[in-house]
């Protein structure tokens, strides 16, 4: 088989709503997986004959050699595979493996994914392109790019690296805590089953405390790291200075361009609701969405439509035309 | 602060918690009570306040708290299709019948009626009884089985310590999942 051309160019998403992210990344994925396939074919094949594939990997199948769920993973050690790789390493496995957390995040919990875990995702993606050389690493800067695009036409500060670090240190103990929560169960089940068959179930007992302390603790910096992440969001927003900066809450927003990124105020929840990543406010910047919508109902009592500026100026239309509401971590702090 | 995945449709809550609150849906006229905000939305821009409310006497339900913010497509939950909700003598909160809302398109309209756990799996595409049991369920089947008394509608028991996810969540899956399915 002769390397051909990737048949999964880069596709640019065109929003920020889900379906388009999905569809980016997917493409991603699949065109990294296609060009890895290429080259173990193109190492392999020589050595060991056309059916190298058949005859080192066939077991129930025999698997697709483009294939995500087996171009991407961890490979052992011993693995014919690594022929056609740079050296076995911990640090090129470790890619592999991030990559295919990635890979299974955007395959079988999608829905549950959003604009930073795209981010994230393509990050952990280039991260395993890039030293293998693979063509494929040039797509993540593209992606990039064009998410800052959709966010800044959005009115969203792009995230700074340190808040992708601490984006990515997030998922990660999240991850961390799901595992936690796993040994926990199944612990307990230990527990239950020792004491059932008439054991001394303490071993089984010490081992369910010890997982209950590692989610414990797992919980524990999955806060401390979204803390870190609002301070440093809201770090970037403070920083800003807007012409809006010189407004007083109930004044009219005048000829000032509107933020261009548009939420729901919600008289229910106190909170804002930001349609295009289907999230409310306060999960992205935390309380200061609650607070501060809690003075800007004060403007708007039944909620509606709000604009709001990379550096938090909120404007709303109310009594035929637009004022100004005030300013997302201004209004926080006041409030408390 | 928790957002739950309800096939496409993702449920919200946020901090605020409970509120004092009444409502008029119940025989005797105004209650008062306390209620629970959430807001549930999906793709192509769906937004739908909704609430858990608890009159002080124990008896509550999940609703659409202001028709004036449903969404056309969506006005059958302005108009009823609540989920009642009861706090048992034992402390325990109960969904007693956990019914289905058959939605027509073409009619706009459809009323809750008798389900099965493989019905609502069918339409979560999932496991319905461990959604529940993740947010905190002590038990989700037959009438019969969770409340010990007669009837084959499905019921629901759980802690009142888990909070209001679980009737704002099966809510969400027996009224609003429906609509969303029938109409797109």
């Amino acid at each position: 088989m002769s390397a051909q051309t990737n048949p999964y160019p880069v596709i640019l998403p065109e929003s920020l709503k889900l379906g388009h992210l999905v569809a980016a990344l997917g493409t991603f994925v699949k065109a990294t997986a296609w060009e890895l396939g290429e080259r173990f074919n193109s190492a392999l094949a020589p050595k060991y004959g056309p059916d190298w594939l058949y005859d080192h990997f066939h077991d129930k199948y025999t698997p697709n050699l483009h294939d995500p769920d087996f171009v991407i993973q961890r490979h052992p050690q011993d693995s014919i595979l690594w022929e056609a790789l740079p050296p076995y390493s911990w640090d090129l496995q470790e890619r592999f493996k991030r990559a295919r957390w990635t890979r299974n995040r955007w395959e079988h919990a999608a829905a549950e994914q959003n604009m930073n875990s795209f981010i994230n995702g393509v990050d952990q993606i280039k991260r395993l392109a890039e030293p293998l050389g693979l063509g494929t690493r040039d797509y993540a800067p593209e992606l990039l790019a064009r998410v800052k695009t959709l966010q800044i036409s959005g009115g969203v500060l792009p995230p700074s690296d340190l808040e992708l670090e601490l984006e990515r240190q997030r998922q990660e103990a999240q991850e961390a805590r799901d595992a936690a929560a796993h040994a926990v169960r199944a612990a307990t089940a230990a527990v239950a089953d020792a004491r059932a068959m008439g054991k001394v179930a303490e071993e089984a007992a010490q081992a369910k405390a010890e997982a209950e302390q590692q989610a414990l603790h797992a919980e524990a910096e999955i806060r401390r790291l979204e803390d870190e992440l609002r301070h440093a969001a809201k770090a970037s927003r403070v920083a800003l200075e807007e012409p809006a900066d010189v407004l007083h809450a109930g004044q009219p927003w005048g000829d000032l361009p509107l933020g261009a990124r548009t939420l729901s105020l919600k008289a229910n929840m106190i909170d804002l609701m930001d349609q295009t990543t289907q999230t409310l406010l306060s999960e992205q910047v935390g309380e200061v969405a609650i607070q501060a919508a809690g003075k800007w109902l004060a403007f708007m009592p039944a909620g509606g439509r709000v604009h709001l500026t990379p550096a938090g100026h909120a404007a709303a239309y109310v009594g035929g035309q637009y004022i100004y509401l005030g300013r997302l971590d201004v209004d926080a702090e006041q409030a408390t | 602060m928790t957002t739950i995945a309800i096939g496409p449709l993702v449920l919200h809550t946020n901090n605020v918690g409970w509120q004092p609150s009444k409502a008029s849906a119940f025989a005797q006229g105004e209650s008062l009570g306390k209620a629970y905000p959430a807001t549930v939305t999906g793709p192509g821009g769906l937004e739908i306040d909704i609430e858990l409310f608890m009159s002080l006497d124990g008896e509550g339900m999940v609703h659409c708290p202001n028709p004036a913010t449903v969404p056309a497509d969506y006005t059958r939950l302005a108009h009823g299709a609540r989920l009642g909700v009861y706090i048992d003598s034992d402390g325990h909160w109960t969904v007693r019948q956990l019914r289905l809302l058959r939605f027509s398109a073409s009619e706009r309209w459809g009323n809750p009626t008798k389900t099965t756990l493989d019905e609502l799996d069918g339409l979560l595409g999932g496991s319905v009884k461990e959604l529940m049991s993740s947010l905190g369920a002590i038990e989700v089947g037959p009438k019969s089985v969770v409340l010990g008394t007669r009837g084959d509608d499905l019921a629901m028991r759980w802690f009142s310590d888990e909070g209001p996810k679980l009737p704002l969540s099966a809510y969400v899956l027996t009224r609003v999942l429906p609509i969303y399915q029938a109409l797109n």
